[in-house]
């Protein structure tokens, strides 16, 4: 068995806010394998944004420890951090400012290559053309500026970028959700078909249960930086154990008007993260929590071969909603 | 009668560029529209399409350069385009309530929340401070958010300001309730919540409600009936279900295709092409140059051609 | 393309008067210094000792200063004295500002905090007070002066760079150049310089205009480049002291001509602020 293409144990993220500190990740374990996608879910303030900064190393984390490709690198510096980068890429949501406004297509599809490969300019450019058509783009956009370019085509540089050098890990900040519905699909298509044809490693972050659901192997559910539920896409949508989770499938709407619903009514809103409850970080807003729930933290317990849940209701049978 | 009309509905952004050439941004292409009372359309369309444009320019609301240059829009029996603007302001907040996208930006950052709902109350009409003050606790307590008279907008989370930007929109029990994008930004648990609220709120008064949205779960569960926007103009609308069941617009079918129900990777069916260019839209069918099933006669404006049941494509290939 | 320059011409014109003014004004003085040999009536060090201090009119339509030199041809001589003093000196400002700015935003921290306190201070003293004192302390050359000027406006650019850094060094594409694998020099002159450095420019004829200022006050006070060099403050400090006695051309045309290059530098920078400002950008599109 190969090594696991990363590792994250206990991952600990805090901020300073003015005097408070910002709890985004609280002890965050998991693992992902070779050509396997992983999915981050939960809403704002869950700190899955973070765990992505985190293990690319764009942050430094506060505790626990991220190995890639075996190598620790937690605590790397930056410039150490730098080599590291041709085998671990980031695609970000907002495709309009991730892209220098006053550098042309090609050079930005290029750009990876300049730094992480000695290959001469010509090489770099007929590099730059075959990646731009990998990703649907015509070769003709290389000249232009990111102003020109439509937000699905520069989510496509986007990803031309982050292939370029073949990494082995490519994260997926919600890629999609700044686009619209149509352009979103020509771009999860083209995920899934550079991962088939790579076999790259992804993190794929989002909030929308249903992009999710398509393209995510594993997912993880994420709650105030912790994570409340892990399972396999199929058996997390078919028997969600934890209460937030079937909340939150419960509150997506499918766009199907004959698909029934099931609305699990959440009181209140997702607490601050600067001052995380004790206990479940859920229980204020659970409507199954029991008074115990509101003391002790429950740890992730093993249900079935990759299927783990953080709820002491399990045990007695009373997290179903 | 229809308790809005809205017919052949034109909006331009008039221009010039750097080269001082005059330049028609052709935002709007006639949209036209009804809505009963009693019940919720949603408009539906990507961005540019004219979806918050539409409301806007009903409401007079459109600051330059964008300019209606034609259609008319007729609620309860007046057309809102050539109305003055003191009647208009009149029907805008009491018949007429808007809930917009941004709901923190659109509070009084400088007032409590109490005084805001009070403020409107009387400003359309003769109640008292006291009635005006009960109207508005009543008003907070069936949105779910009791007691909170006295806060400040900054002190409100996301959704709860969105809740009071409601509020402020029913205080004066409007006759047609506008929401643009009402739960866009918001958390999912915290969206269901917003659109269980509105839905009760508008089933329990009968006013009619237009939403505004880019989210087809929504529209299929929150709607009556939908209208999918294209290039400043409506290309299919129909009951919900109807919609849902048998899309007929190659668009339509497209966007419907799109989303994650009905995608599968591998072999997804996705719109392609560059969006409409509304400085320079194709003659005819605006969608002609994406369309796979374009032919020639796609060339000429396609007529509207109406199937079961209030159901209507504008297309040439039906 | 040159079938576009016109009407683009008049656009430009349309939407900042100020700044087609002001660029009219550089274009005048800048052709007066090029064709200085060959427009100018007489040499402008050339004196004549029988014709001294001769008013207005004739073949000196500016008259004669006190050594008997033509005010018309110095006042045209000195377009380019101004312009080689400004230039070099807004250049040595944008090497050392530029670079320092950049630094600063990126960095943040205490490198960031000293330095800009610092530059607090430089500002609130007198700039020609300093410019005087070492000016006079390194002595009175073009070298001096040029440089003198070019380091005051320095910590200008830094500021106005720097301002744009810190608004730059979190957006998108910065991590996303820093993601990468960009080293640190790369993200800064590579991915910030180019979106930062716009604000800079603008800002380069405002600090040109206050260069010509500055060097001609340096030359009045006698510190700067020294008679009988037809540099504008020079002939108003040989002027003024005719000035009472009655003939006052010597020293009001070449204050007009300082005037009239400030007044057009500044319109300069004050347009291209306007136009290059990307909240009026947007509003525009």
């Amino acid at each position: 068995m190969t090594a696991p293409v990363l590792e994250v144990r206990s991952l600990v993220k805090h901020f300073a806010a003015g005097r408070a500190t910002v709890h985004a990740v609280n002890d965050v374990s998991f693992t992902l394998n070779a050509g396997e996608t992983l999915g981050l879910v939960g809403e704002s303030g869950s700190g899955k944004s973070t765990i992505g900064r985190c293990v690319t190393r764009l942050l430094r984390p506060t505790g626990g420890s991220i190995h890639f490709l075996g190598q620790d690198i937690t605590s790397l510096s930056d410039a150490a951090c730098r080599p590291m980068r041709a085998q671990m890429q980031i695609v970000f949501q907002d495709p309009w400012s991730a892209l220098n406004p006053r550098m042309r297509i090609g050079d930005l599809i290029a750009e990876p290559l300049l730094l992480h490969s000695r290959l001469p300019a010509t090489e770099r450019r007929d590099r730059a053309e075959s990646l731009a058509r990998r990703v649907r783009l015509t070769t003709e956009l290389l000249g232009r500026f990111p102003a020109e370019l439509s937000g699905g085509q520069l989510q496509r540089v986007c990803i031309a970028r982050a292939i370029a050098t073949d990494p082995r890990l490519i994260v997926l900040d919600e890629p999609t959700s700044s686009l619209d519905l149509s352009v979103r699909a020509g771009i999860l298509d083209l995920l899934a078909e550079l991962r088939a044809e790579t076999g790259t490693a992804m993190i794929f972050i989002s909030h929308d249960l249903g992009t999710v659901k398509l393209i995510c192997d594993r997912i993880l559910v994420l709650y105030l930086g912790a994570v409340v539920e892990e399972a396999s896409a199929a058996t997390l949508f078919e028997a969600p154990a934890h209460p937030y989770t079937q909340a939150l499938i419960s509150a997506y709407l499918p766009a199907d008007p004959i698909a029934p619903l099931r609305r699990i009514a959440l009181e209140g809103e997702v607490p601050s993260p600067i001052n995380l409850p004790p206990g479940c970080h859920f229980a204020g807003r659970c409507p199954v929590a029991l008074p115990r729930c509101r003391s002790e933290a429950p740890r992730l317990d093993i249900l079935s071969p990759g299927h783990r849940a953080a709820c002491l209701r399990i045990g007695d049978g009373g997290n179903r909603l | 009668m229809s308790l809005l009309s809205v017919e052949n509905l034109h909006t331009h952004f008039i221009s010039r560029d750097l080269d001082n050439r005059v330049r028609v941004f052709r935002a709007l292409n006639g949209v036209s529209f009804t809505l009963d009372a009693g019940q919720v359309l949603g408009l539906v369309g990507e961005t540019g399409a004219g979806k918050s444009l539409t409301a806007t320019s009903i409401l007079g609301l459109l600051r330059p350069p964008a300019k209606v240059v034609a259609g008319q829009a007729v609620f309860a029996g007046e057309d809102l385009l050539t109305i003055k603007e003191g009647a208009l302001n009149a029907l805008r907040g009491h018949d007429i309530g808007l809930v917009v996208q941004s709901p923190k930006s659109s509070l009084d950052p400088l007032s409590r929340i109490g005084d805001q709902l009070i403020r409107i109350h009387r400003a359309h009409t003769n109640a008292s401070g006291a009635e005006a003050r009960a109207r508005a606790e009543a008003m907070l307590t069936s949105l779910g958010i009791p007691g909170r008279m006295r806060a400040w907008p900054h002190e409100l989370s996301g959704g709860m300001a969105q809740r009071v930007l409601i509020a402020l929109a029913l205080m004066n029990a409007p006759r047609l309730l506008i929401a643009d994008e009402p739960t866009t930004g918001l958390d999912v648990t915290v969206q269901a919540q917003i659109l269980d609220l509105l839905r009760d709120l508008v089933r329990r008064s009968g006013v009619a409600a237009m939403v505004i949205t880019h989210d087809l779960g929504v529209v299929a569960h929150y709607c009556d009936a939908m209208a999918v926007m294209y290039a400043g103009a409506i290309v299919e609308s129909g009951p919900v279900t109807a919609v849902f069941a048998r899309p007929t617009h190659p668009y339509t079918v497209n966007l419907i295709a799109a989303t994650p129900q009905r995608l599968r990777l591998g072999a997804a069916r996705t719109i392609g092409g560059p969006p409409p260019n509304l400085l320079a839209l194709p003659e005819g069918c605006a969608y002609r140059d994406r369309c796979p099933l374009a032919g020639p006669d796609c060339a000429t404006p396609p007529p509207e051609r109406a199937l079961a049941d209030g159901h209507v494509v504008r297309c040439h290939r039906v | 393309m040159s079938g576009l320059a016109l009407p683009r011409l008049i656009g430009i014109t349309r939407r900042s008067p100020t700044l087609a003014i002001g660029a009219a004004i550089l274009l005048v003085f800048a052709a007066m210094a090029i064709a200085a040999p060959w427009i100018a009536p007489f040499d402008p060090v050339q004196a004549q000792p029988f014709n001294v201090l001769a008013a207005p009119g004739g073949a000196h339509p500016f008259g004669t200063d006190g050594n008997g030199m033509d005010v018309l041809s110095r006042v045209i001589a000195g377009a380019g004295w101004a312009f080689g003093i400004a230039i070099p000196a807004v250049l040595v400002g944008i090497l050392a500002g530029v670079p320092l700015g950049l630094y600063t935003g990126y960095r943040g921290g205490w490198f960031d905090e000293i330095a800009m306190r610092f530059f607090d201070a430089l500002r609130v003293f007198p700039s020609i007070i300093l410019a005087l004192a070492v000016v006079a302390a390194a002595g009175p050359s073009l070298f001096n002066v040029v440089l003198v000027i070019g380091l005051l406006d320095s910590p200008v650019f830094a500021r106005v760079v720097r301002a744009e850094v810190l608004a730059l060094r979190h957006s998108g594409f910065v991590e996303s150049a820093r993601a990468a694998g960009n080293p640190t020099w790369r993200i800064l002159f590579v991915h910030i310089l180019p979106n930062a450095i716009q604000g800079a420019m603008a800002q380069a004829a405002v600090r040109a205009a206050w260069a010509v200022r500055i060097s001609a006050t340096l030359a009045f006070l006698g510190v700067g480049v020294q008679p009988p060099t037809p540099e504008w403050g020079a002939m108003i400090r040989q002027g003024a002291e005719y000035l009472v006695t009655g003939q006052w051309w010597v020293g009001v045309f070449p204050g007009l001509a300082l005037i009239l290059m400030v007044l057009g530098l500044n319109m300069l920078g004050d347009g291209l602020q306007d136009l290059l400002d990307p909240r009026r950008k947007a509003a525009t599109r």
